[in-house]
Order: structure tokens, then C-alpha cells, then sequence
């Protein structure tokens, strides 16, 4: 168990910038999610962390040690690689073992961890096949008891469950976060689907182009975005981002975008071009023009049952999402109005910064 | 690197030569070393008799090799030579591996059976064709009289030897063609043939839009292996006509063994090597920047 | 009916793809079967009328009787036949593990790691294919004979390894790079790189190296360029140089033939491994 802290971490392969002084802390027992596109940086941050590659410059500290130059075994960390790399000649069962080659257990205490990590994975049946004759899902079983054994101070995840699909993906996740709950280790999850880093981490770390963009409990990511990048990139459907204009008018600040006139609910001091992002839960559908409401064509209809999803196109068309109640009676090509509500919008400068939140509050991280 | 980022592990670059730098220094003399020598005896006129000796010519035995009438012909006969075998065991590996690119019954039995040419030396390939392609032990000469006929059918003369060696080149390399190219073809999705036989494609159509473009890189390579291959080849030719009837299949490899483990003339055998040598990798290169670049470049 | 007509075209295929490669094979394999009474006729018949395994057994020194009562004398070739073949077999053997352990730790380095020059020492790599060896003998050639290496085996060993190691090298380095990223999973377990490259990467290889070995020992006990120059006539001399023995001297068709039947055993034995696994080397593009 440990604290993992990176302290400047700066990663530059010849002359491309793949993580940017970067600072994070890890409280023990956390299960942190890197969250960000490809290319993010967030793979290179993992393989700092793990030691398998040597940042260019700044720490990597294991509960106030500093690890920066120590080999991967040497940190004790696990690791879980995309698409569950496992030793393809090597039986699951000397896939696991080979994790406490070099631990100097004795026997009867390596054959005794791998019998209860295989029991807690459930792959006892599988101990004795090759990684080719196993599902994808099996695969991921084994890559975790195989990490579990060695009793490491942290797991790391690198897309561990990217190569699965959908619906064993849901079942994978939730044993994961109950297994990692259960041995109370810290894990860090790169991912970069947004759902799979909400519903694990304790905390998300959101990166785009090798900087930290913002770090929070999933409930501040998805209601207090920091930036309009993480606006943008956490939710489904995403946010509605309308580009417009905060312009001065007798007291008032409305934001202005096309035929759109939209006095937000908290006041906002700036003047300048700016950015308005309503989540589709809060973008209203009328049938009447209003001066805060968005003169739109219905482009599609997505039943999804318990509520539907309203893509809408406006007069540049951009296009916009809306939830509605099951019952939307719309059809393709209705022209209706869409209204951002006020209590629930969300304000960026041109540099991508929040202006303003519901509830104000001050910066991002906790 | 500072003195901070040293790690626990080795480096790439440290391992890589603690690995490869012994390798590499034996390669370096066993390759390097002879080019080299190689290099300074064609630099120099060579003597066995009388003890060693070697006196400084300079350039003199290039210049005689390219004022030599034998070298010209040696030169085409290379070129024809190789020409013939490289079309012939691109084509034949080509309709090989068509043909193996089915399911079929006892497809490691005849897999097996299609390989073996290539496991088999040269030189026996060598002793094979010209026991069945001279007039005394020929199949020529037993099909002819099985016919009726009553004269020996002897192909190793003047006019076909040449053609003969290429055969017998091209069967021994065709299975190591066929084998690669069916490994390409075995990655062509069937579903491509379904759409194929949807656009109401011909047989031609779809082999040209579909068999062929994932084939083309191979082709290119085993091309140029092939040529490689040809133009170096010395032992099967040695063995199956000697160079002859005559001079008649007397190839650069076959000349340069005579001038220097015959004539004893190291020194001229040494720089028509590097004749040679210049052929195949101005052969190859040619075949790159014509053919190669462009293939490599649609992938 | 055209499903039909489509099948007998295939099978037809087939039959001449094995007929191709059969044929030559055994028109003059037959040979080794024959009766000296056989082998005078003219022309030679298409099978051997009486098949008789004489030849096999003289080469080898011995006599043996026929059916009718000829007794057939051992060749006097056979002590050559015999050294050879030993030979053969040391100089395969010394070649095929000197190639393992010189190629594998190469063809890994340059296939999984980067470091400077590399694509450079990779072409020389690629030139050293493409030397002839008749070129190449020129210089080894008069190096030997200063030295007194020619006429033994370590002189010949030395040389094949030329064309042995550059060949494997190019083959491996396709195939270790097709080989899963296991490296980084190796790290997290705690071995070193070298403990990596023994006791993960060779093991997980497995049949590219025993494809490597098998090619090793084929292309050393299939040589002949370096054989007759070096060692034929000596005591060093291999299976192929006492062969040459029938052909040039004393014309002897059956024992020649059988001679030749002896050296096509081994590939004959590699051949159903190798059309199994010799499209896993990745001949065509080892750089990219």
C-alpha cells in the first residue's frame, strides 16, 4: 500500500512532449483513472509511474521515497497490459507463478497465493490452459490474479478491459472496483472511455496533450468541469457547447450567439468571446421562439427506453442533444426551439477556462 | 544523461551492445575483412609460383576485365541466365501457391511434397537436371523412343543449356516463392471473393483486383531475392554443365572461379568479383527504385 | 456440373504442381535401383525392371549378391563416401549451434531494440546475403593458404558460418519482431533484460529457432562451392566433394545415384517441419 506522488513530470520522446510537467498525488488505497484521448499522455504517466520508462525530468515518489530511477520490481508495483498481455507459451498457471519468480517465496507460500487468487478470480478450471485457449475475458482474469499474487504496493491498469465487449466489460468493471475495495491497494486505471472512468474511480484525472486538465471525484468532473475540454470529453451524450459572445449590456452580462440572447444564472464579470455548455438533461425543447431559446431542426430521434435522445441541428448546423421524456413525439425535420436552463449552464472564456458554475467555487481540484 | 536518471536496469543502448558487439565484430571479420583483402587483391597482380607474391598493379585488372570479350560474354549469359530463372520461379511459385491455396486432403503430405526442391542442395539439383536432361540418361531420349523415334534427345547443348540451367534453377527456388505468397494469400478475407463474384467480376477481374495488390510487395521481394540468388549461383551450374558445352553456359560466377582456382589468377578473379557484385546490387537497386519504391509506398 | 468441372480442374493442378516436383526426383532416383544390365541399355527403361538395392550397400564398401548370383563389389569410393558423410555431420552440427548463438542474440537486438545505425549495420547484414561465394572464396582462399587452413574443417566451418549467419540473422529479425510485446511484462516480474532474452524470448520463439537450426544445418550440409575448393581431395572432405568422386571419375550411375540419395536424406526428414512453419520467418520486410 502507498501513496504515490509525481512531482514535475516531464516526458519527451525526441522531440514530442508526451507529458508536461506534470503533478498528481495518489492517496493510498485510491483508485484513481486517467481519463484522456489517445495520445493524452496518460499511457507514458502510467509507465513512469511503473518505472518502465524513465521520465525525461521531475520524481516519481512511493510514499515519500523517491523511486524515479528504481526498476519496476524493485517499486513492487503490478501491472495489467492493454489487451491483457500475458506470456503466450506459458500455461495461466506459470503465467502466474513467473509474477513471484523473483520473489523468494518458498514453495508452499507461492502455490498457496496462487490457489486464493485463482479462487478469487474464479479460474481455477483455466489454470492449466494456454493463454490462446482462453476468451478475452478469461485472459483478463488471469492478467489480474497474475498481478494480485505478488501483493504489490499498487496495481496499474493500462486499458484493461479495452479489447472485451460491452457487456462483459460491465460485468469486469464492477469485479474489479469490488476487488480492488476488498485488498484496499492503491490502483491507478488508464482509460479512455469516459463511462468505465466514472463508474471505477474514486477520483478521475483528465489529460489532454500531456498537461492535467483537471482532477476530481466523478461527480466534480461531470458537474464542475474546470475546462471546456473536459466539458467536452466527459459525459454521454456529450454537452451541448454553443460559441458565442458575453456581451455588455446595461448591467445585465447575457451571452449572445446568433438569434440566442441567454442571461445565465449567476452573474458573470468578463466581457468577450465565450463558450456556453448546457448538458442535454438541461436543454429544453419548446415548441415557441423565445429570445433564450435556439431555433432548431429535429435530425434524429434514439429511443432508449426509460428516455430518448433528441439530436438536433441548428441554423449552422451544429448539432445539439437534448433528453427528453420517452413520450417526445417529434419527428425528423420538425422545427422546434431549444432552451438552455439557466440554473445549469456552465460558462468558458476563449482559453478554455470555466468562467462561472452553478454554485460557484474556486478552481477545480479539491 | 545525468547522473540522476541513471537506472537500476540496463539501457537499450548497453544491452544491445553487450549482446550484438561480439556478433558484430565477428561478422565484421569474416565479412569485412575478406571484402577488404578482396578489395586489395584486385589491386594487385597475384603469383603461387615461386612462393606468394603480390606486386601492385593499380587499376589494371578492372581495366582488363572490361576490355575482355570472355567477360562481356559471361556477362550476358548472367543476365539471360537470370532473366529466365527469376521469371520462371516467380510464375511457377506463383501457380504453386494458387494451386496449394485450397482445403484439400493430405494438404501437409503434399505441402511436403512441394517444398522439398528447395530443401535439396544445389548441387544435387545440379547432378537431378542433367541426368534428366542429357542425351544418354534423358527423359527426352526415353520419350522419344517411346514414341517411335529412335534418336537421343540431348537438351545441354549449345542452344538450350542455358534454358535448361534456368529450369532447373527455378524449381529448385519456385517452393520458397510459392510458400510465401501463399501465406499472403491465406490472409485475403473470402468475403472479398464474395463481393467480387456480387460486381459480377471475371476469373482475370478478380484475380487482378483481388488476388493480386496484397501479393505485389512479395512478388517485389522474392524478385529481387530470386535475382540475387541467380546471379551469385555457382555450384549447380559447376556441377550440371561445367560451364559448357564450350563456354556456352560459362556465367560471371563460373568465370571468375576459373580465372582464380583454375588460372591461379587471384588478383583478376578478385575484380571481376567486384564486377559482379556491382551487377547484383545495381540489379537490385534498380529493381527498388522502379518497382520496390512505389509498392512499398501503396502499403 | 460446373462445381464438378471446377474440382477435376483443380485436381489436375495438383497433380501437375507434384508431378513437377516429383519427376525429376525420380527420374533420377530410379537410377540408384537399377541393374548394372539396366543401367547399359539404351535407352535407359522408365523403371527399374528388377529393383535392386545393390547400390546403397557398395557405396558403403560392401558387397552385395544378387538374385541371379553377381556378386556386386563395394565401391572404391566408399572410404571417401564414409569420411565424407562424417564430416558432413561435424561441419552441420558446429555450423548450426555457432549460427544459433551468434544469430539469436543478433537477430533480437536488432528486431526488438533501437540504438544508432542501426537500419546501416541491418544493410550490411543485407550485402553479406548478397555476396557471392565464389567472391567471398577469392579472398578466404589465399588467407587459407598462407595460414594452412585449407584442407580442414575449422577453415571450412569458418566460411559456411559466412553464409549461414547473415541468412539466419535476416529470417530471425522478422520473425522476433512479430513475437508480442512481452518485454515490458518481463520487467514488471522482475528479470533482467538478459534473463528476458533466455528464458522468455528463446522459449516463447521456439519454433523460429528450430526453423533457424533446421536452415543452419541445411544450408551448411547442402554447400559445395566452399567444399570443393577448400577441402576436396583432403581429409577434410565432406559428403558433397567425395560425391564429385562418381561424377567426374569413374561413371558409376547407381552409386552415384545412391550417393545422392544419401545426402537428400536430411532435407527429406526436415521438409514436413519446415513447409509448417517456414512462412512464420518474415523474409519480406524484416526492417519495417
Amino acid at each position: 500500500m502507498s501513496r504515490i506522488q509525481l512531482d514535475r513530470l516531464h516526458k519527451t520522446f525526441q522531440r514530442h512532449v508526451a507529458v508536461r510537467d506534470l503533478d498528481l498525488t495518489i492517496e493510498n488505497g485510491e483508485l484513481l483513472v486517467l481519463l484522456g484521448p489517445s495520445g493524452c499522455g496518460k499511457t507514458t504517466t502510467l509507465n513512469c509511474i511503473a518505472g518502465l520508462e524513465m521520465p525525461t525530468s521531475g520524481r516519481v515518489l512511493f510514499d515519500d521515497e523517491d523511486v524515479t530511477a528504481a526498476s519496476p520490481h524493485q517499486r513492487n508495483i503490478a501491472m495489467v497490459f492493454q489487451s491483457s498481455l500475458l506470456y503466450p507459451h506459458m500455461t495461466a498457471r506459470q503465467n502466474i507463478r513467473t509474477s513471484l519468480a523473483k520473489q523468494k517465496l518458498d514453495r508452499g507460500e507461492t502455490d498457496r497465493r496462487i490457489a486464493e487468487a485463482s479462487s478469487v478470480l474464479g479460474i481455477d478450471a483455466l489454470l492449466d490452459k494456454l493463454p490462446s485457449q482462453l476468451s478475452g475475458g478469461e485472459r483478463q482474469r488471469v492478467a489480474t490474479a497474475k498481478a494480485i499474487v505478488r501483493q504489490p504496493t499498487a496495481f496499474l491498469l493500462d486499458e484493461p478491459l479495452a479489447a472485451l465487449d460491452a457487456a462483459l466489460r460491465l460485468t469486469l468493471r464492477a469485479e474489479l472496483v469490488n476487488l480492488q475495495k476488498r485488498l484496499g491497494t492503491t490502483m491507478i486505471v488508464v482509460t479512455h472511455d469516459q463511462v468505465e472512468a466514472m463508474t471505477m474511480g474514486d477520483r478521475i484525472a483528465v489529460m489532454n496533450e500531456g498537461r492535467l486538465e483537471q482532477i476530481g471525484t466523478p461527480d466534480e468532473i461531470y458537474n464542475r468541469p474546470a475546462t471546456l475540454f473536459v466539458a467536452g470529453f466527459v459525459g454521454s451524450p456529450p454537452m451541448n457547447l454553443i460559441a458565442g459572445e458575453i456581451a455588455a449590456q446595461e448591467g445585465r452580462t447575457p451571452f449572445v450567439a446568433g438569434d440566442l440572447a441567454f442571461v445565465p444564472g449567476t452573474p458573470i464579470g468578463a466581457v468577450g468571446p465565450a463558450t456556453l455548455g448546457v448538458r442535454p438533461q438541461h436543454l429544453h425543447i419548446q415548441a415557441d421562439a423565445a429570445e433564450a431559446a435556439i431555433p432548431v431542426t429535429v435530425f434524429a430521434v434514439e429511443h432508449l427506453g426509460r428516455e430518448s435522445v433528441v439530436i438536433l441541428e441548428d441554423d449552422e448546423s451544429n448539432k445539439l442533444h437534448a433528453l427528453v421524456e420517452p413520450g417526445f413525439a417529434g419527428r425528423v425535420g420538425d422545427r422546434l426551439h431549444a432552451a438552455p436552463d439557466p440554473a445549469h449552464c456552465l460558462m468558458f472564456d476563449q482559453a478554455g477556462n470555466v468562467l462561472s458554475h452553478a454554485e460557484p467555487e474556486a478552481g477545480g481540484a479539491p | 544523461m545525468s547522473a540522476a536518471q541513471r537506472t537500476a536496469e540496463l539501457s537499450n543502448l548497453r544491452f544491445s551492445l553487450l549482446l550484438a558487439l561480439p556478433v558484430l565484430v565477428f561478422l565484421l571479420l569474416v565479412v569485412a575483412y575478406p571484402l577488404g583483402y578482396a578489395l586489395w587483391m584486385s589491386l594487385h597482380e597475384i603469383s603461387f609460383f615461386g612462393g606468394y607474391k603480390a606486386t601492385f598493379v593499380g587499376a589494371e585488372n578492372f581495366s582488363d576485365v572490361i576490355d575482355d570479350r570472355k567477360f562481356k560474354k559471361s556477362l550476358w549469359i548472367t543476365v539471360r541466365f537470370t532473366l529466365e530463372s527469376v521469371a520462371l520461379a516467380m510464375v511457377i511459385g506463383l501457380l504453386i501457391a494458387l494451386v496449394l491455396n485450397r482445403k484439400m486432403r493430405f494438404a501437409g503430405l503434399v505441402r511436403t511434397i512441394v517444398i522439398l526442391p528447395w530443401c535439396i542442395s544445389l548441387y544435387g539439383t545440379g547432378v537431378i537436371f542433367s541426368n534428366l536432361a542429357k542425351g544418354q540418361t534423358g527423359i527426352g531420349t526415353a520419350i522419344a523412343y517411346a514414341l517411335g523415334f529412335d534418336e537421343a534427345v540431348n537438351v545441354v547443348n549449345r542452344q538450350w543449356v542455358i534454358e535448361v540451367l534456368a529450369v532447373g534453377n527455378a524449381w529448385n527456388m519456385a517452393p520458397l516463392v510459392a510458400f510465401f505468397l501463399l501465406a499472403n494469400l491465406k490472409t485475403i478475407p473470402s468475403r472479398l471473393y464474395d463481393l467480387a463474384a456480387i460486381d459480377r467480376m471475371s476469373r482475370l477481374e478478380t484475380f487482378l483486383n483481388v488476388t493480386l495488390p496484397p501479393l505485389r510487395f512479395t512478388l517485389f521481394v522474392f524478385t529481387c531475392i530470386t535475382t540475387v540468388l541467380s546471379m551469385k549461383l555457382f555450384d549447380f551450374i559447376f556441377v550440371l554443365s561445367g560451364g559448357g558445352p564450350g563456354t556456352a553456359s560459362s556465367t560471371l560466377t563460373y568465370r571468375i572461379y576459373k580465372e582464380s582456382f583454375k588460372d591461379l589468377d587471384l588478383g583478376y578473379g578478385a575484380a571481376m568479383s567486384f564486377m559482379l557484385l556491382a551487377l547484383i546490387l545495381g540489379t537490385t537497386l534498380l529493381l527498388y527504385a522502379f518497382w520496390g519504391r512505389r509498392e512499398a509506398r501503396s502499403i | 456440373m460446373r462445381i464438378r468441372l471446377s474440382t477435376i480442374w483443380s485436381w489436375l493442378a495438383l497433380a501437375v504442381v507434384v508431378i513437377w516436383t516429383l519427376l525429376p526426383i525420380y527420374w533420377f532416383l530410379k537410377n540408384s535401383l537399377l541393374t548394372p544390365d539396366e543401367i547399359a541399355r539404351f535407352p535407359q527403361p522408365l523403371y527399374p525392371l528388377e529393383p535392386t538395392p545393390a547400390a546403397f550397400f557398395n557405396i558403403f564398401g560392401f558387397e552385395y549378391e544378387m538374385a541371379d548370383g553377381l556378386v556386386r563389389r563395394g565401391s572404391g569410393q566408399a572410404n571417401q563416401i564414409i569420411r565424407g558423410l562424417g564430416n558432413s555431420l561435424i561441419v552441420s552440427a558446429v555450423v548450426t549451434v555457432v549460427t544459433l548463438f551468434v544469430v539469436l542474440p543478433l537477430a533480437y537486438v536488432f528486431a526488438r531494440l533501437d540504438f544508432p545505425h542501426k537500419n546501416k549495420l541491418l544493410f550490411a547484414i543485407l550485402l553479406a546475403v548478397a555476396l557471392p561465394p565464389v567472391s567471398t572464396l577469392i579472398p578466404f582462399y589465399a588467407m587459407y593458404v598462407r595460414l594452412g587452413l585449407s584442407g580442414t574443417l575449422v577453415g571450412l566451418i569458418i566460411v559456411t558460418l559466412t553464409i549461414t549467419i547473415p541468412f539466419v540473422t535476416w529470417m530471425l529479425i522478422g520473425y522476433f519482431r512479430n513475437l508480442p510485446q512481452v518485454e515490458r511484462l518481463a520487467r514488471i516480474d522482475g528479470f533482467s533484460r538478459f534473463e528476458t532474452f533466455v528464458k522468455i524470448i528463446v522459449p516463447l520463439g521456439r519454433s523460429g529457432v528450430a526453423v533457424a537450426a533446421v536452415i543452419a544445418f541445411l544450408f551448411s550440409w547442402n554447400e559445395y562451392t566452399y567444399a570443393l575448393l577448400l577441402v576436396n581431395g583432403t581429409t577434410a572432405n565432406t559428403l558433397p566433394t567425395a560425391i564429385s568422386g562418381f561424377l567426374f571419375q569413374h561413371p558409376e550411375p547407381s552409386h552415384l545415384a545412391a550417393a545422392v540419395v544419401l545426402t537428400m536424406v536430411p532435407p527429406a526428414l526436415v521438409a514436413f517441419f519446415l513447409q509448417r512453419h517456414i512462412a512464420e520467418m518474415n523474409l519480406v520486410d524484416p526492417v519495417r
